[in-house]
């Protein structure tokens, strides 16, 4: 005789009267707390992979962690597929995705035979929806010079500040700037398919025509950047965040930073990916919710001569005046809301 | 990040309007996750330990993600699917562990209510994802549809699952009884 609901209910009844002890919750509660707070540094002195020492105090680098969770993944493959395990998990987006960031970027300054080292630091917020479209709002930022800077410099653009900005959100000059986002699949190796033919072909760019003709390598490059730039601002699904970690981890080079801090103390893992044509993507990864913390990338130096240009292309000047050394942008704060300035 | 400098560059300022978000409490939030992950790997995995282990992590993590969960019928649909997911995910893990020490199955240890042993003993033996979906249906009575998005499946594989796991459940219940008999006699 078949058994009944009623019976398999009834049955069951013992694991449906399973309640959580306050003990519990508040142990939970303590935990989460815990996650948000950076603790303080216990043991071994940190040891430093700064990105670049100069600029070590303003960007954080990263740094390893005593200890570390023995069951996580210590490979650069683990790592993003664990990740992308985590980002499928998470609920489903509101009308945005809101970021407060803290960007820094870090030019060389060249004027005749006098070299400066400039670093803007500026921190803003940004709601995103589909394609990109939103809004940021950005207090002035900072702008610090190594030395007195030239009259000359200064007219390069890098000045005493970063201006305030309030007004649309702008992914200005991407291979995504006008992707839907409705259009990134659910599969890692179809969301992978779809960034690198739509970098090939241009079809997100502002002016489709803009890349006809890729180097080596810059299209692989290009993919590893949109993804991560996706899973940073992209307003997307958890499977889609799931489908893009899992991009990540089958790109070739990738490496394992294991346990570090990010510039504002909180732990996370950290990742290389790239880095064919410089010291590769720095990317620094939540394990608890699979959201970014913060990426970095430095820029290998201009070469010593400038690129052969066609005959009757006027040469550039040589040493660039202005060159980014440094980039790093550290998500203070990420999630999902319903409107334009809300937060979450 | 080309696009971030750009947008440094423009000179205005003036403050957005914040919307107050309408958040649930820390606690409830804490407290539903722990309830709902609890029951549904209790159901799955049929381990008292690990159960209570994936109920922390499902219930961190709702935590930490409070201020963006705020329709309470969005945060069970969202704790039903990370939990089975979860529980799933150890199961292989437990599988994996058993294959490889070939040392047999050792049976989770017994939990002290023995009622609440009898319950599990019902669904040893099925296999996860039945488990996962007669737990979702008889212990939180959700539909095919909710049972479908949390196993990520059609709700035609959810009929079948249930089916199948009663079938099985029945046929299990049926050699019991059997087996009491012959043993009485």
């Amino acid at each position: 005789m078949p058994i009944t609901d009623t019976e398999l209910r009834d049955a069951l009844t013992p694991i449906r009267e399973l309640e959580p002890t306050d003990e519990e919750i508040q142990r939970v509660i303590a935990a989460a707390q815990e996650l948000r707070v950076p603790r303080p540094h216990r043991g071994r002195p940190a040891r430093a992979v700064a990105v670049v020492a100069a600029t070590a105090a303003v960007v954080g680098g990263l740094a390893a962690l005593p200890g570390g969770d023995a069951t996580r993944p210590q490979d650069a493959h683990g790592i993003l597929q664990a990740a992308a395990a985590v980002a499928g998990d998470q609920p489903a987006p509101g009308a945005y995705r809101y970021t407060r960031v803290r960007d820094v970027f870090v030019y060389a300054v060249q004027a005749g035979a006098e070299r400066r080292r400039a670093t803007e630091e500026q921190t803003s917020e940004n709601w995103t929806s589909d394609a990109f479209a939103g809004r940021t709002v950005a207090r002035q930022g900072t702008v610090q010079w190594d030395a007195p800077p030239t009259a000359a410099m200064l007219r390069y653009g890098t000045g005493a500040v970063v201006k305030a900005y309030d007004g649309e959100f702008r992914y200005g000059d991407g291979p995504l700037a006008r992707v839907p986002f409705a259009a990134i699949p659910d599969d890692a190796a179809a969301a992978g398919r779809l960034l690198e033919d739509a970098i090939r072909d241009g079809r997100w760019l502002p002016n489709p025509n803009s890349h006809p003709h890729w180097a080596p390598g810059v299209v692989e490059d290009e993919v590893i950047h949109s993804a991560v730039l996706l899973l940073e601002l992209g307003n997307l699904t958890g499977a889609q965040r799931q489908a893009l970690f899992g991009v990540l981890s089958t790109r070739p080079g990738a490496r394992a930073l294991g346990d570090v801090t990010d510039a504002v103390g909180r732990h996370g893992v950290g990742v290389v990916l790239g880095g064919d044509r410089g010291g590769g993507l720095r990317v620094i990864i939540d394990p608890a919710t699979g959201d970014i913390l913060q990426s970095s990338e430095t820029s290998p130096p201009p070469p010593a001569t400038p690129p052969k240009l066609p005959a009757g292309v006027r040469k550039p000047p040589w040493p660039p005046p202005v060159w980014l050394l440094e980039r790093t942008h550290v998500f203070l704060s990420t999630g999902s809301v319903a409107a334009l300035g809300e937060k979450p | 990040m080309a696009s971030l400098k750009a947008m440094t560059t423009l000179d205005h300022a003036s403050a957005l309007p914040v919307a107050t978000p309408k958040a649930l409490s820390t606690e409830r939030v804490a407290a539903r996750a722990l309830r709902v992950a609890r029951r549904t790997a209790y159901g799955v995995l049929g381990d008292a330990e690990a159960a209570a282990d994936i109920a922390q992590d499902v219930a961190i993590t709702a935590v930490r993600r409070a201020g963006s969960l705020r329709d309470p019928a969005a945060l069970d649909a969202w704790l039903h699917r990370i939990a089975v997911r979860a529980a799933l995910r150890e199961a292989r893990r437990a599988d994996r562990r058993r294959a490889a020490e070939r040392a047999g199955h050792d049976p989770p240890p017994p939990a002290d209510d023995a009622a609440l042993t009898s319950a599990v003993a019902l669904l040893e033996g099925l296999p996860a994802r039945q488990r996962a979906a007669l737990t979702l249906r008889y212990v939180h009575d959700l539909p095919d549809a909710a049972i479908a998005r949390a196993l990520r499946c059609r709700p035609g594989t959810v009929r079948s699952l249930l089916s199948r796991g009663r079938e099985a459940v029945r046929a299990a219940t049926q050699e019991d009884d059997h087996g009491s008999r012959h043993a009485d006699h």
